[in-house]
């Protein structure tokens, strides 16, 4: 079977910045990728490249099989409703209320009839434990609990993954628990996910393989009890020491 | 949001179809005027009036002068003098009647020996010129009220140019933006009038008057800074918002129509309430160019031009106004309170504006 995600030689340059020199990479239907680096490594530039919501400079990206890289609009807004994305500022509708930037997109892109889209809002809600919360708008809620009604709305869109770009990497230390509860319990459903984190406890625990990113390379990929354990390389070995020596 | 809009015009078109039906000409009539010379003075002065700048359609045929302000006319000609024999403040009236036995009157105060404290302002004379104001005020409503009926579709084409990846939208309305602020508003209504309007009325056939001249040069001007304020009101959404609709496989047509525009919307609101308050006070810039029926201003101008009642007059022109862009500004707090997104932003104290 073909992989979910296959990425070959991907490159990005903003001007004659480098950000990604080469990316090969696979995800299999099912698995949970964590992606590693220092700031500033490329590893955002590739989660959004996947999607082109950044727009890659060569090479090859396949999801589902389909080329993303020479997709047209029609086609690469259908990848996006099974590829979706969950970014590190939550990025809801401000002026929408929480039942509502779940449906709108339900309704909007998906073409799901009114009430079967209010279901899947009040059910996606009930697993990130926030169906209290249906009619509250997003700028009266805490950062976790907005990024977990993201996570809802890109859950709703029964994706075949969901991509997230630094998920806590805007919250306090004592709301990322929450969020980092509800993406454990996804992954445990089953749920195939590229997570661009600077959690390890979360890689460790959670990811079936864990890749270090570097300069705009992979520098090492493999189950994190090998990758976040007993690195091969030095710059893999060197950044690890650097963050938990912090943590 | 469509509803409240919808209010809005709608709020715009009633006030328009009033102006427009309550007939605006202001008759034939003749129009009285004079001036007395001198304006003060003792027993001994010899006070001369002259109506020669009164003026109507047809011809007038009578001068009659009440020196007292009693209601005595004694028919005299043009010009005519008199001397009191008591000291005093007095009111000279003129009544002129023309060919077509229509009549019209005028006012002018005289002081007579020693003056008497300033007079105090004086409430008639602004109860007075109420109903006369009142229809300048409907003539200022109907040009604001078109040049923003105009003016705002336009304004929002300029401002979509504006933020335009192509730069043959983008580069022309920055050039417009740059040339229509840059210069005064009433060198543009001057333009528009003097220069504009013989050229279309020449090359097209079309009857503009002061009246479409002022309009013109209001909704050029307005739609410039309207542009300015819809470009910023757009670019002012976190570019997050596009990238979260687009990766959820909205359509950028999409993106926009649900996403950027309620909430830009809501963003311009305030701006544009001072954009349409600044557009009801400039169109008194026409006194510039003389329209006949006159607008507020204009007819301002006019009852002093009779009654010398400056103060009273100013002031009330001032009032009539402030009640104008107060009522405008209050619809539209209305609006913002209404679309106001909960827990976002801070809610603005509660207050006049």
């Amino acid at each position: 079977m073909a992989p979910l995600i296959e990425v070959k030689d991907l490159h990005k340059a903003f001007g004659r910045n480098e950000v990604l020199k080469g990316i090969d990479l696979t995800v299999d239907a099912g698995e949970v990728l964590c992606i590693i680096g220092p700031s500033g490594c490329g590893k955002s530039t590739l989660l959004r490249c996947l999607t082109r919501l950044t727009e890659p400079t060569r090479g090859s990206v396949r999801l589902e099989g389909t080329e993303v890289t020479t997709a047209d609009a029609k086609t690469l807004s259908e990848l996006r409703e099974r590829f979706v994305t969950v970014f590190q500022a939550f990025n809801l509708f401000p002026h929408l209320t929480v039942r509502r930037n779940i449906t709108l997109p339900l309704r909007e892109v998906l073409k799901v009839p009114a009430e079967e889209a209010e279901r899947r809002a009040m059910d996606v809600l009930q697993q990130v434990g926030l169906q209290q919360k249906a009619d509250a708008y997003p700028g009266q809620l805490s950062g976790g609990q907005q990024q977990r009604v993201a996570i809802a709305r890109a859950l709703a869109m029964q994706p075949r993954a969901i991509l997230f770009d630094e998920p806590t990497s805007a919250l306090d230390p004592e709301l990322t628990g929450e969020v980092l509860k509800v993406m454990r319990q996804l992954a445990e459903a089953g749920m195939t996910m590229i997570v661009v984190t600077h959690e390890m406890g979360f890689a460790r625990e959670v990811a079936d393989c864990v890749a270090f990113m570097d300069a705009g390379k992979l520098v090492e990929i493999g189950p994190p009890d090998q990758v976040l354990v007993n690195p091969r390389e030095e710059r893999t070995r060197a950044f690890l020491a650097r963050v938990l020596g912090r943590q | 949001m469509r509803r409240g809009l919808l209010a809005v015009v709608a709020v715009l078109a009633t006030a328009l179809l009033l102006a427009s039906s309550l007939g605006l000409a202001q008759g034939q009539d003749p129009i009285a005027r004079f001036n007395v010379n001198p304006t003060a003075g003792g027993l001994d002065t010899v006070f001369v009036a002259n109506a020669s700048s009164s003026r109507g359609p047809a011809p007038i045929v009578k001068y009659e002068w009440d020196w007292e302000g009693d209601g005595t006319f004694i028919e005299a000609g043009q010009e005519a003098t008199h001397q009191y024999t008591e000291e005093g403040r007095y009111e000279i009236v003129l009544r002129v009647t023309d060919a077509n036995n229509r009549t019209d009157d005028a006012r002018r105060s005289v002081q007579v020996g020693e003056a008497a404290a300033q007079p105090a302002f004086e409430w008639d004379s602004l109860w007075d010129a109420m109903p006369t104001l009142l229809r300048g005020a409907l003539i200022t409503l109907q040009l604001a009220a078109l040049s923003i009926l105009l003016g705002l579709p336009l304004g929002i084409l300029w401002g979509l140019a504006r933020v335009s990846h192509f730069k043959v939208f983008s580069w022309p309305a920055a050039v417009y933006v740059t040339v229509i602020r840059g210069t005064p508003l009433l060198v543009q209504v001057l333009i528009s009038f003097l220069i504009v309007r013989p050229y279309v009325n020449d090359t097209f056939g079309f009857e503009w008057d002061a009246f479409e001249a002022g309009l013109f040069a209001f909704v050029i001007n307005t739609s410039a800074y309207q542009a300015e304020i819809i470009r910023a009101g757009i670019q002012a959404i976190p570019s997050g918002q596009m990238e979260a609709a687009l990766g959820m496989g909205m359509t950028y047509r999409q993106a926009m129509r649900f996403v950027i525009v309620p909430q830009a919307f809501r963003l311009i609101l305030p701006p544009l309430t001072n954009e349409f308050i600044v557009l009801i006070k400039d169109t008194s810039l026409v006194v510039a160019i003389g329209m006949t029926p006159p607008e507020l201003l204009g007819s301002g101008r006019f009852i002093i031009s009779r009654t010398q009642d400056i103060l009273e007059i100013y002031v009330g022109v001032a009032l009539v106004y402030l009640v104008l862009t107060f009522t405008l500004s209050r619809i539209i707090a209305h609006l913002e309170k209404r679309y106001r997104i909960p827990g976002l932003g801070i809610e603005a104290p509660g207050g006049l504006v």
